[in-house]
Order: structure tokens, then C-alpha cells, then sequence
């Protein structure tokens, strides 16, 4: 059974701009999310000599090939898929952290995407930051594209410049994850709200993700943060993954809302997507 | 009772006078500099041009001119005010008399 579309999964790279804002943990925690939702799930870090989707995963130790093994034909595509511990439909292909960006080029990138479209229903891209060579190769084969950004000048304007870009490659304008916002600042006029960043770069948000406790000690466990029933930000990324799939899920007050009605909504959205399943 | 809204979250602007709203005025100029990406010396270049024209036309009051760089949504303007005082003489027929 290929991807619901007919033409197989559906290829969507995380980018940023700015360095640091997180793309990595978007990728990892969207990726586990799919992956709980049933989906089939290729993660791909692009971030070639700078790799760490593999530690946030806690997949690390089982790394034989990376992605330019595979571009440079040592390998085939397969033995450089790492499976999930948890979930055995979650796959990781890493990034090698000896060569540099020049190692793979877009047409490795399309090519690599193109013989994981038929196999799976998301393949999701960890991009480099900046704007050179390496974001280029992450937003090629790209079918979506997800901007990560924080409620910070720097990190917006860098989001802006990106959306200038893609649109520019045919692949703009792209969906926003707002990551690290903090109601508590956002109330008393400190920090940007998601309303404010919406309204200055005008494209389609996502996801709103908190500021979050849980989420430096999962990447310490290399669980990602998703798995935790506690984490508000783990509630975020499910939201996320569940909008990317094309349900409509409203933003607020579930991803300010703590406890029980967070664990009934992730008690429902399990059971529609059994339902979808059978 | 704003600060009871406040306090709740309820009010969307609250606390405008915070480091968020310089935030945001900077950003809107930082992002309409960057979006037009044309330099200084182009700019200067540009609003001289489009005086010339102008000026084959009407008398331009050139001290009170007025270029400006907005963005409205993703639509980024170039708005201009050139105050005219009359006609020029000696063009051939442009426009009426204006008052
Ligand atoms: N919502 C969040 N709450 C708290 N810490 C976060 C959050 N998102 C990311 N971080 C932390 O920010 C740092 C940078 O995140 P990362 O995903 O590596 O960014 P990038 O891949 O964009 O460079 C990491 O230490 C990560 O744990
Ligand atoms: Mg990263």
C-alpha cells in the first residue's frame, strides 16, 4: 500500500534559518508523533558534520551508514535505516558527521526522497541552518515545508528571509512551528505572542510549542519528548503531526490546557486514527 | 478589570508598553528594509528619477517631498507624497488647472 495520495508519502523538511530554534526536536518529536498515528515514518538529518537527530532519537549506537554513504553508493538505501527502538514503522537515516554539506546535492537529496515515496507516507528532512548549500539540499525534494521559529527578532526576521527564499524556489510559503513561547511573558507584554508573529510574516501556523521543562532532559534520554504524557510541548508536536496528517485541530486552549483534558484529547485523536486505520 | 483580563490572558494587546511591542515595531522596519533589498545609493537614485518625471508635469515643491517604505501583510509600498503648487507652463497639455 503506497501513501494515501496514490503517489506515496508525502516529503516534509523542517527548516529555520536561524540556528538553534528547534528544528532538530520538531523533527524528531513530529517524527515520533506520525509514527504513533500509524504512519510510516522516514526521518532524514541533512545537517551533514553536524548530526544529532540520531542523539535526540536515542538511536546513536546502532549507526553503520549515513546519508552519504548512501549518495555516494557505498550503501544501499536500506542499510542505512536505522529502526526505532519503540516504534518499528519510525526509521532514521543520519547524517555522517565527518565530511561537509558538499558530500550530497540536490538531485541526491530528490533522488533518495524518490525511492522512499513508494515505501512510506512521511519523510521528514532536519535542515541546516543558514541559507547556503545545505538548505538548499534539505528543501528539494520538499513537498511541505516547515519553518521553525522563536518569538525573538533575530529568529523572526531569519524566518522571513526564509519565506523570501522558498517562495522564490517554488516550494514557499511554508507552515510555521513557533517554538519556546512562554504565555506568563506573552501576557505581560514581553514577549512576541503567536499573534503578533503571524501577523508580521503572514503564512499559515502550524504549531504553537511552549517553552518546556521536559524537553532538554528527554534529549539528555534521547526519548523524545512526545512520549511524555506530562510535557505540554510533547502535547504541541502530537498537534502538530495530527494537523500535518490533515486533521483540523484547534490551537488554544488545548495546547495551554494542562492534565485531563490534554490526555483526552490524545485519548481521541489515538481512537479516530484506529478508526482510520481499520 | 483590564488587569483581571490581563491576568488571565484575556487580553489579546495587553501590557502593549512591554519589551514585545518594541519588538514588534523593530521587526516591521528590520523586515521592510530586508524585504526591498534594493542599497541607499539605488534608493536615492530611484526617488530622483521618479521627481524628474513628475516634475515635467507639475511644479514639485522638492523641500516638502516625502518617500516612504511601508508593508502592509506581504505587500511592501513605496508611498510618495510630492506636494505640486500648479501646472507647469510650457508642457504640452498636461492635465486641468488644479486648485
Ligand atoms: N520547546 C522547547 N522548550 C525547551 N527547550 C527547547 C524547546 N525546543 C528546543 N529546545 C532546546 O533548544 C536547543 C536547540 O534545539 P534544536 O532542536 O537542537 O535546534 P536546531 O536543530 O534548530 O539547532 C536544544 O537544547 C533543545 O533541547
Ligand atoms: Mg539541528
Amino acid at each position: 500500500m503506497a501513501g494515501e495520495n496514490g503517489m506515496g508519502g508525502k516529503i516534509v523538511t523542517i527548516t529555520s534559518g536561524k540556528g538553534g530554534v528547534g528544528k532538530t526536536t520538531a523533527t524528531a518529536n513530529i517524527g515520533v508523533a506520525l509514527a504513533q498515528l500509524g504512519k510510516r515514518v522516514v526521518l532524514i538529518d541533512a545537517d551533514i558534520g553536524l548530526r544529532n537527530l540520531d542523539v535526540v532519537m536515542g538511536l546513536e549506537n546502532r549507526i553503520v551508514y549515513n546519508l552519504v554513504d548512501v549518495a555516494e553508493g557505498r550503501c544501499k538505501l536500506r542499510q542505512a535505516m536505522i529502526k526505532h527502538k519503540l516504534l518499528p514503522d519510525l526509521h532514521l537515516i543520519p547524517a555522517s558527521q565527518t565530511r561537509d554539506k558538499s558530500a550530497v546535492s540536490q538531485s541526491d537529496m530528490i533522488q533518495v526522497s524518490d525511492w522512499l515515496r513508494p515505501e512510506v507516507d512521511y519523510v521528514l528532512i532536519d535542515s541546516p541552518a543558514g541559507i547556503e548549500r545545505g538548505f538548499r539540499n534539505a528543501i528539494a525534494p520538499a513537498d511541505e515545508v516547515l519553518i521553525v521559529t522563536n518569538p525573538e527578532v533575530s529568529a523572526v526576521r531569519d524566518a522571513d528571509r526564509i519565506i523570501g527564499l522558498l517562495e522564490a524556489a517554488g516550494k514557499g510559503p511554508g507552515k510555521l512551528v513557533l517554538n519556546r513561547i512562554r504565555q506568563d511573558m506573552v501576557s505581560k507584554g514581553e514577549m512576541l505572542s503567536a499573534d503578533d508573529v503571524t501577523d508580521i510574516l503572514a503564512i499559515k501556523m502550524i504549531g504553537i510549542v511552549p517553552e518546556d521543562q521536559f524537553v532538554v532532559p528527554a534529549s539528555n534520554k534521547g526519548v523524545p519528548v512526545v512520549l511524555n504524557e506530562e510535557s505540554r510541548a510533547g502535547l504541541a508536536y502530537h498537534n502538530i503531526a495530527r494537523r500535518l496528517n490533515g486533521e483540523n485541530v484547534p490551537f488554544l486552549p488545548l495546547e495551554e490546557e494542562d492534565g485531563f483534558l490534554r490526555r483526552l484529547t490524545r485519548l481521541f485523536s489515538g481512537g479516530n486514527q484506529l478508526l482510520k486505520q481499520g | 478589570m483590564a488587569g483581571l483580563l490581563e491576568r488571565f490572558g484575556l487580553l489579546k494587546r495587553a501590557g502593549r508598553g512591554g519589551s514585545a511591542a518594541s519588538a514588534k515595531e523593530r521587526l516591521h522596519f528590520v523586515l521592510l528594509h530586508d524585504r526591498i533589498d534594493l542599497s541607499p545609493e539605488e534608493l536615492d537614485r530611484m526617488k530622483k528619477e521618479i521627481l524628474e518625471v513628475i516634475s515635467r508635469y507639475v511644479a514639485v515643491e522638492s523641500d516638502r517631498v516625502d518617500f516612504a517604505l511601508e508593508h502592509r501583510r506581504r505587500d511592501n509600498l513605496i508611498v510618495a507624497e510630492v506636494p505640486f503648487s500648479k501646472p507647469k507652463t510650457g508642457t504640452q497639455q498636461v492635465g486641468r488647472e488644479t486648485g
